[in-house]
Order: structure tokens, then C-alpha cells, then sequence
């Protein structure tokens, strides 16, 4: 596990505009993700459902130390947000490319976890979140801080520096216009 | 306004209106625009009020996989070429499998580690690179790295060689090896990460724990997976990354989050080695590096660790140190430096880690004159690494003999600095580190003994250098072994050595014979050292007035006052006649023949020419210097024996400020001085004041040995007596008897303890309790009994035995004791306590005219020996008006 001692440190760095900060916050934060992942579905093995989001919240509760504060928390979640979704779309993306190049099957800890058209469904939720992205970025952005990280509007409103009226409008126009490209 | 921007705009206007007046807004507001239109209807058919249930359900399933494959795996599972067949560990970094290759052609184990990673493409390139930096390691203390790749599930893997071995720590705990098995591992971890150095990588996370060892002994050091490429201008290559090290031994610049360096690896080396000490990790005994002491941690150990303690300390404290240097330059500069200083050890040969506190002493002595000391201090610093490395110093003696003679002579200069500083660090220091230096010095003799030299003059002059630290360490037996070796090395080279060599061989043995108490053997040699300069250098030759010095000196020593002077005088003469570049050894002159004076001449012109000799010591060196601390001494020594409190207090108020600036606390001279200074003050009546000295003097004392020691006895004994003149008798007893107790229990010479005893014998008296002083009293008589008849010891024994006399009614004994004393014509200080027990023998015979007289006569002797108004007149009175007079 990471030095939860650096968390703080490392987040204010980055804050500070150290760009190598950030790359190590990163590193930290899905080190942390992971172990954590892993430690819980071998203690709660069935039918537990694992939200990325709740992962993300308690990684912040192991991570951060009493030295962070609210500042500190928003960061922490938005850089979480960005990673959990790129660790998510390279998954997919290997898991896809697995079944197409026709290689032994995975095994797995849980038969309901194998592959499954979800990877498939996941890449063009996060190919229409790219397009939304390249029209309207900060749209995507609210997107991306409540299902990555689990920000309410709120948290996400200081993150973006915007009115929370401002987050609850792009919530709801990027989901209604997410939900009309993935039907399309 | 961008179409997305207008689109969101209308839909936020829409979507709240009933559908009747969203239909007659959609007709007003997209008139004419039947695209935007469709598309800002099917947007409000998407705005379902689920709280975004549709979308989270298509990322909550690949997270669900995501974590169910991150970083594990199971047996039988392929990896690569491999199939995996037993999971043996998991760690920070990944989970390790046992695996072999599954192509029938041979079977191959293998250990696969499964890396918990970050496999975005940029990440997965680099682990590339590194996997194929990594293959190049080849050496048979490290795990080869065969092969590696990512799974279809995009997690890195690497194969690497299976080793069959147990952990470090667990096979400490479980073997118990011998100190010499585990430091030839630590030797063999120390080439394996010296190999890793040379290629540039470095491992970043050494610990017990990535070190195994195989059936027969030998270590691997396994998981260079992390190691990080040090050739730079590589895009990111170099990035710390924070999970790949364990943050309980991980060097202070890693926790920085600075890179980790070679440097970092001797740290963690320090660690492991720190680790097969003691049995035990570093950081759960919570250790200031600099304090370390590997050899307490293994003594308070499991008996067979404690077995080896004895052998740890000293160097191997000192190894340990130096690798755990909280700044990474003042480490060991490599792997293989730290191997060298192990194998150092084993030879017996002296090691590179002096002890810090040295180093320490010496940085702050430069950083307090950097001005002075600025151009020489690295001339002293590389002196004084060489003097305790035989190996450089004969070459540096071999190259010194074809060098220049002025150059020569600079050198000499600095080696005397360097030995003026062993001076300072040998007595003072507490017992663990003034042992460490004269083992380092015992070490360096043996070396010495051990070695052949083409040329025995060379030997020689080695000799002489380690016989004159020797003599600063105060150990004369080893010295006089030396400095007669030498002697004889010097002359088996005849006419083809320097004959400078033999001059200062017989010269230093000369001292050295002195200060071992052999006057009589430093005379011949001194005179011979005489000779021999005069016969061979110029006149004139600075040598020839270092010789005169020291055989004055040891004409003195047996009672030729006459011709110390005339060789005192004449060093006087040729120092002064060589020019400023001597005025130092002036200054020494002056000072041995103001201290000769002082003992058989004239106490005024003692003291000019101590004063003379004083302020050019302070002309010349400019900052406080150590050969001042001699000079003070004696002033004040002098002033003191003058009767002039003042000015002996003066001089030793200045001298105490001179030694703590110089030589740090506690110090055995501080104390000393302490000691001298409450003496001065209790002579001068200030009791106070002698008091507090006393007692810091006490307190430095125990700082030195705190199981006590004959030097705090002497202090003691003499607060008790300033204690019992202040007529604070129960304090004074209590002090006195703590004093006599410890001076025994330390083996105190039969003498001291009888002045002790007589001491208690006169305060219990004075507190009216004869019969316990009795016995101690005689007790001290006895001893006493062994001094000649005029010793005024002897002499005030007699005189307490016969004021027990008079309280036991003996007047006839009483007087034959009294007057044996007087008929000896005591001294001063012992004539006041022989007229104050005839007073009390005139009192016992009802003679009041007589004790009167007497009275007077001791009031009137201690008059003239103390200032007026001193508090031991005033309690002499009250005695006196206690006594009916």
C-alpha cells in the first residue's frame, strides 16, 4: 500500500502545478484501488455489487490522513475519476481483444464476472462520453466526477468552480444526451 | 453559440414544460430547423427520471471484472508460455506463482510474478524497456529474469528464476549462523548489488524480506523488478513511483520523495546488515541513525545473538553507521566500499567508518574558524583518515622522503594539529568512543608489526607517528614498545637513511620514557637525540631546539634544575633567532622555563614568563588553542600557591571558557578545571561559588562514568571539607563518607584513602562524636605512618590522634604527639592546626594564659594564609569564644 503520509503531500503538490505529482497521485490512488478491490471480494464473495464509486470513496478513507481537508478531498476525487475510467476502458479493451483473438478462456474467481457483452456496451458509453467531451467539456466532466468518483453536485461544483445549479442542468442535459447516442 | 451549446439551452427551457406547452415552445423556437427539432426531441425522450440508473449500469460490470482479475491469478492458469502452479507469496508488488513451462519439451520452473501495475499503454511500454534492462543482470546472488509480458487481461507478468531458498529473516531466526557466516553473505548481497550498480540499475527496495537464501548458504536478492534507470533523458523513465517501495526501509531521500540512487541501496544495505546484526528490524527499535549501536541492540538479544555483541562494537557499529547516514553523500560511496569494510574487518585492518562523534568533533571545530582554519582543514581531514590507514600513510611516508624538505615539514606540522587532536578526542570522550579510537590505534600497530618495508627508516618514521599518538592517548607502555622499535629501525638504516628519522625516534622516546615515569632512561636518550641533531642538522635546525626542550624537561625530572635551564635557555635562543614560522615553539619555551622557575626559582619571574608565553600563543594560533589550556594552568596554579585567589581565579575562569569552547562537555579537563577554580574560591572565601563548582564538576564527572570514579571521589572529598569549613557538619559527613566508599570500591592508592579517612576522622570530631572518629583516624595514621617523618600528612595525623587524646583525657600522650610535631617545624597551614590543639591541651591542663597565646598564634598563621574577612577566621573565632578565651 502506498504511504497514506504522501497522499496529502502529493495532492498539494499537484495542486501547486507539479506535474510529476500528479502522475504519482495517480500511481497511489489505483495501487490503492486495486488492493482494496481485491481484499473485498475475497472477504464478500457473492452478489456483492462493487461500485467503482464506493471504491473510490474508500480509498479515500484509507488514503487520506488527518491532514486533508475538503480542498484536498475534491482533488483527490477527481483524479480519481479520470483514472477509474481509463483502468476501465483499457479492461474492457483487453477483455475484448482477448475473446477476438480466440485465447484460452480466462478463468475467474466468480462465473457471473466473465466477459460479457458489458465490455462491449462500457467502450461506447465511453466513446459517446468522448464525443460529448470534445463538444461540451465541462458537461462530460460532470458526467465523469458523478459515475467515476461518486462527487455529489456540491463536491463537483467546487471541483469545476461552477453554481451547483449550473452541475444539476449539465447532469441532467449529459445524461439525457448520453442515453439518446447509446440508443441511437 | 455552438449547436451543443444552443441545443442545451432549448432543453433546459423545454424540460420542464407540461407537453402541451413544450410542443408550442419546440414549433416557436426550432421554426424552420426540423433537424434540431428531431434531435432536441429525442433528447427530452432521454431525460428519464432513473438518476442515471442506465448509465451506471454499464460501467458497474467491467469495474466488477476489472477487480476480480487485478493483480491475482490462479493454478493452473497460463501465463505466457508458463502454467501457473502454486501461488508461493504476494506482496505490495504483485502475487508471485510458482510455474513451469508447459511446452513438454523440458520442464523448467520458474517463479511468475503477477504486477499489480498500471497498464495504460505508457506504462506498459516502459515496463518493456525496464524487463529488457533487467534481463541483463546476470550474477549468482541475484534472481535472473528470464522472460515477461502482459496477460490478455493487460497485467504484466514476469518470469524470473525460481529460487528454493527461506527468507533472510527467517533464516536468522531459524539457523542462528555465526557473525562470520552472515557477514560473508552480507558481502556476497553487497556484490550482487554492485553488479546491479554498474549496469545502472538500481533496486530501491533492500529489505530482509527480497533477500533469499539457498540450502547451501548462499543469498539471492531478488525483485530488481523495480529497479529504475539511471542514464536519464529518458521521457518519465526515471519517475519515482510511490508503490513500489516499503516505506519502513526506505531511505530518508525516498521518503522525501526524492529519486532513489545508488546511494539509496547502500542505505537499504545498511538496513539488512543492520537486520543480521541484531536479529531485528531497524525501524521497530526506532533508532536515531546517528546514535545507532548495533552492538546494545544485539546484547539486549536472544543468547546466541549476544554471544557477538562483544565483537560488534567499535567497527561494526561504526559500518552500520555510516551506511545509515541520514545524507546520502556521507554514506559509503558504494556497495563495494561498504564489501571492503566488512572484509577490512575481517583482516583486522582499521575501517574507513571513523567513529562520528570524531568527525563530528572536527567539523565543529573548523565551522567555529573557518576563517583559520579554512585552507588547512582539508589537509587535516585527509591526515587524519590517513594516519589510521597504514597502507596510504607508508606511501605517503615513502613519497614525503623525495619530497622537498619545506614540504616535509608542512606535513609534519599538520600531523602534529592532527595529534594535538587526538589529544583532544582521547580523554574526554565517553568510554565506548575513546575505546573505539585506541582500537583503531592497537589496530594500527598491529598492521604496523605485521608489515615488511624495503626500507627500515620508513618503518620507522611510521613508528614514531604512532608512538607520539600513543603518548597523546596517554598509554606510554605502547608508546616506549613503538618509539624503541623505532629507535632500532632507524639505526639498522645507517648511512642510507634520513638521519632526521633517528633524531626524532630518540627524541619522542625520550618523552615517552618521561611520561611513563623513567626519568632516568629519557636523559640518555634525550642526550643521545642531542647529539645526534647536532652532529647531523645545521645549526640552528628547529630539531635541535625540540630536543633541548625535552631533555630539560627530563633534567628536571631527576633534579637537575641547573642544566634544564641552560637547555631551556638555549631552545629560547634558537626558536627566537628562527623567525616568525617559530614562534609557537617560543611560546613553549617560555612556558617550560616559567613552570621551572616556578618549581626552583623565582614565583615573580615564573609568572612574566608564563604571561610572555601566553599572549604569543594567543599571537599565533589566533582562536583558542589547546596549548594555551597548560599556560593558564600554571598561572593560575602559580597565583593560587602566591596567596592571589583573585588572579588564580581569573586565569581559571579563563581557562574553563577556553576548554568549553574547545573541547565540548562533559570533558575530564572541564571538570579538572571546575575543580581547580572551587579550590580557588574556597581559598578566596567565596563559598558559594565553590560550591556550584564543585558541584558542576561533580555533575560532569558522572556525565563521564556513571558508576562513579576516583576523580569524583576527589571532588567529593573536597566539597566535604569546604562543607565542613562552612561548619555544615551532618552535609560534610554524608559527602565524605560517599567519597572514601567510592574511592574503595574503585581501587583508590592506599594514600588517598588514609587522606580520606583522615578527613572524616576531623569533621566527626568536630561534630562531637570522638569514638567514630577514632578508628578512622588511625586507620589513616597507619597508612601515613609509611611517609617520612616531616611529611606534613604525617605530621596532621599526629596532631588529630592527640586532639582524640585530649578528649579522652590523655593529656601526657596528647603532648608527646604535640610536641613531636613541633619539633619537625611544620608548614604554615599545619602550625594553625598544631597551636589550636595545644590551646585545647593548655584548656585540658587549666592553663587559660596559655591557650590564649595559643589561640592567637593560629588566629595570627591563618590570618596571614587567607583574605582578610574569609569565613574560616570567622569560625576560628567562634571557636575561640566557644572555648571560654
Amino acid at each position: 500500500m502506498a504511504d497514506t503520509g504522501n497522499l496529502t503531500v502529493l495532492m498539494r503538490a499537484w495542486q501547486a502545478g507539479d506535474g510529476q505529482a500528479r502522475e504519482r497521485l495517480n500511481a497511489a490512488v489505483y495501487q490503492e484501488l486495486r488492493v482494496m478491490a481485491r481484499r473485498r471480494l475475497a472477504g464478500e464473495r457473492g452478489g456483492h455489487t462493487l461500485q467503482p464509486t464506493a471504491l473510490v470513496h474508500e480509498a479515500w478513507l484509507r488514503m487520506a490522513d488527518g491532514d486533508a481537508d475538503w480542498r484536498d478531498r475534491a482533488h483527490f476525487f477527481a483524479t480519481a475519476a479520470l483514472h477509474m475510467r481509463s483502468v476501465l476502458v483499457d479492461h474492457a479493451r483487453a477483455r475484448l481483444a482477448d475473446k477476438r483473438g480466440g485465447g484460452a478462456l480466462r478463468v475467474t474467481l466468480d462465473d457471473g464476472l466473465a466477459a460479457s457483452d458489458a465490455d462491449a456496451d462500457f467502450l461506447a458509453l465511453d466513446q459517446a462520453l468522448a464525443e460529448l467531451e470534445s463538444e461540451d467539456a465541462r458537461t462530460a466532466k460532470v458526467i465523469e466526477l458523478t459515475y467515476f468518483a461518486g462527487l455529489k453536485r456540491d463536491e463537483i461544483a467546487h471541483v469545476l468552480e461552477v453554481s451547483v445549479p449550473t452541475v444539476d442542468r449539465a447532469l441532467r442535459f449529459g445524461r439525457a444526451w448520453l442515453r439518446q447516442a447509446l440508443a441511437a | 453559440m455552438s449547436r451543443l451549446a444552443r441545443l442545451q439551452a432549448l432543453f433546459h427551457q423545454a424540460a420542464d414544460l407540461d407537453p402541451a406547452a413544450r410542443d408550442a415552445f419546440l414549433d416557436r423556437a426550432c421554426a424552420g430547423e426540423p433537424e434540431l427539432r428531431a434531435e432536441l426531441e429525442a433528447l427530452l425522450a432521454s431525460d428519464q427520471d432513473d438518476d442515471g440508473a442506465t448509465l451506471a449500469a454499464r460501467v458497474v460490470p467491467v469495474a466488477e471484472a476489472l477487480v476480480a482479475g487485478a493483480g491475482h491469478g490462479a493454478p493452473g492458469q497460463q501465463v505466457g508460455g508458463y502454467r501457473l502452479l502454486r501461488e508461493v507469496g504476494s506482496g505490495g508488488m504483485g502475487t508471485v506463482f510458482l510455474a513451469e513451462r508447459d511446452d513438454r519439451e523440458f520442464h523448467h520452473q520458474v517463479a511468475i510474478k503477477l504486477v499489480r501495475g498500471f497498464p495504460t499503454s505508457e506504462v506498459l511500454e516502459r515496463f518493456r524497456r525496464e524487463r529488457e534492462l533487467l534481463a541483463t543482470l546476470r550474477h549468482p546472488n541475484i534472481a535472473r529474469l528470464f522472460d515477461g509480458g502482459t496477460t490478455p487481461a493487460g497485467q504484466p507478468w514476469l518470469a524470473m528464476e525460481y529460487v528454493e531458498g527461506e527468507p533472510l529473516d527467517a533464516w536468522i531466526a531459524r539457523r542462528h549462523p555465526p557473525l562470520r557466516e552472515r557477514l560473508r553473505l552480507f558481502q556476497a548481497l553487497c556484490s550482487a548489488v554492485q553488479h546491479a550498480h554498474q549496469q545502472l540499475i538500481v533496486h530501491r527496495d533492500l529489505k530482509p524480506a527480497n533477500v533469499l537464501v539457498r540450502g547451501d548458504g548462499s543469498p539471492v536478492l531478488l525483485d530488481f523488478g523495480i529497479g529504475k534507470l539511471l542514464d536519464g533523458g529518458t521521457d518519465g523513465a526515471e519517475q519515482t513511483r510511490l508503490q513500489a517501495m516499503t516505506p519502513a526501509y526506505a531511505s530518508p531521500e525516498q521518503l522525501r520523495g526524492e529519486p532513489a540512487t545508488t546511494l539509496s541501496d547502500v542505505f537499504g544495505l545498511g538496513l539488512v546488515l543492520f537486520e543480521l546484526l541484531t536479529g531485528v528490524p531497524l525501524r521497530k527499535q526506532q533508532g536515531d541513525t546517528t546514535r545507532l549501536a548495533p552492538s546494545q541492540v544485539a546484547a539486549a538479544g536472544e543468547d546466541w545473538l549476544r554471544a557477538d555483541a562483544r565483537l560488534l562494537r567499535g567497527d561494526l557499529d561504526n559500518i552500520v553507521r555510516k551506511a545509515l547516514r541520514e545524507e546520502p553523500q556521507r554514506r559509503y560511496a558504494s556497495a563495494a566500499a561498504l564489501a571492503a569494510d566488512i572484509e577490512a574487518w575481517f583482516a583486522g585492518r582499521p575501517v574507513s567508518a571513523a567513529p562520528d562523534a570524531w568527525h563530528y568533533r572536527l567539523r565543529k571545530f573548523v565551522a567555529r574558524h573557518p576563517v583559520a582554519l579554512g585552507a588547512t582543514a582539508a589537509c587535516v581531514m585527509a591526515l587524519a583518515a590517513l594516519s589510521l590507514r597504514l597502507a596510504q600513510e607508508r606511501d605517503r611516508a615513502v613519497a614525503a622522503q623525495a619530497q622537498a624538505r619545506q614540504e616535509a615539514e608542512g606535513a609534519n606540522q599538520a600531523a602534529g594539529f592532527l595529534v594535538d587532536l587526538f589529544k583532544l578526542a582521547a580523554p574526554e570522550t565517553t568510554r565506548g568512543e575513546a575505546l573505539t579510537v585506541r582500537d583503531l590505534v592497537e589496530q594500527a600497530r598491529g598492521q604496523l608489526e605485521a608489515r615488511s618495508f624495503p626500507r627500515p627508516d620508513v618503518k620507522a618514521r611510521l613508528q614514531v607517528a604512532l608512538g607520539d599518538i600513543n603518548t597523546s592517548l596517554g598509554l606510554p607502555g605502547p608508546s616506549v614498545e613503538l618509539l624503541e622499535a623505532a629507535v632500532a629501525n632507524a639505526r639498522s638504516a645507517g648511512d642510507a637513511g634520513d638521519p632526521r628519522v633517528l633524531v626524532a625516534a630518540l627524541r619522542h622516546l625520550a618523552r615517552a620514557y618521561e611520561l611513563a615515569g623513567r626519568d632516568g632512561d629519557a636523559v640518555p636518550a634525550a642526550r643521545e637525540a642531542l647529539a645526534g641533531a647536532r652532529a647531523t642538522l645545521p645549526p640552528g635546525d628547529p630539531e635541535i631546539g625540540h630536543v633541548l626542550q625535552i631533555l630539560g624537561v627530563a633534567l628536571e625530572g631527576v633534579g637537575d634544575a641547573a642544566g634544564a635551564r641552560e637547555c631551556f635557555e638555549e631552545a629560547r635562543a634558537l626558536f627566537a633567532g628562527a623567525g616568525d614560522g617559530h614562534r609557537a615553539e617560543l611560546a613553549a619555551t617560555l612556558h617550560n622555563l616559567g613552570w621551572l622557575e616556578g618549581r626552583h626559582g623565582d614565583p615573580a619571574r615564573s609568572k612574566a614568563l608564563l604571561e610572555q608565553s601566553l599572549a604569543i600563543k594567543r599571537e599565533v594560533n589566533t582562536l583558542v588553542h589547546p596549548s594555551t589550556f597548560n599556560t593558564l594552568q600554571l598561572l593560575g596554579a602559580s597565583a593560587a600557591r602566591a596567596g592571589d585567589h583573585e588572579a588564580a581565579a581569573a586565569r581559571l575562569t579563563e581557562l574553563l571558557a577556553a576548554q568549553r569552547q574547545l573541547l565540548g562537555e562533559p570533558s575530564v579537563r572541564v571538570a579538572q578545571t571546575l575543580n581547580e577554580l572551587a579550590s580557588a574560591r574556597q581559598d578566596g572565601g567565596d563559598f558559594a561559588a565553590a560550591e556550584a563548582h564543585y558541584r558542576e564538576a561533580l555533575a560532569q564527572r558522572r556525565a563521564l562514568a556513571p558508576d562513579g570514579s576516583v576523580d569524583e571521589a576527589i571532588v567529593l572529598n573536597n566539597l566535604a571539607s569546604l562543607l565542613e569549613d562552612a561548619g555544615r557538619l551532618a552535609q560534610a559527613e554524608a559527602m565524605s563518607r560517599r567519597a572514601l566508599a567510592m574511592r574503595i570500591a574503585h581501587g583508590a592508592q592506599a594514600m588517598a584513602i588514609a587522606r580520606n579517612r583522615h578527613n572524616l576522622a576531623r569533621i566527626l570530631l568536630a561534630a562531637g562524636r570522638a569514638e567514630a572518629a577514632r578508628p578512622e583516624a588511625q586507620a589513616a595514621a597507619q597508612v601515613r605512618a609509611t611517609l617520612p617523618d616531616d611529611h606534613p600528612e604525617r605530621l596532621d595525623s599526629e596532631i588529630l590522634l592527640a586532639r582524640l587524646d585530649l578528649v579522652g583525657g590523655d593529656a601526657a600522650a596528647a603532648t608527646r604527639r604535640l610536641e613531636a610535631v613541633a619539633d619537625r617545624q611544620p608548614p604554615a597551614p599545619v602550625r594553625v592546626r598544631l597551636a589550636q590543639a595545644q590551646a585545647e591541651l593548655a584548656l585540658l591542663r587549666n592553663d587559660p594564659r596559655a591557650a590564649g597565646q595559643a589561640w592567637d598564634e593560629a588566629q595570627a598563621l591563618l590570618a596571614s594564609l587567607l583574605p582578610p574577612g574569609h569565613p574560616r577566621l570567622d569560625r576560628l573565632a567562634q571557636a575561640r569564644a566557644a572555648a571560654g578565651l
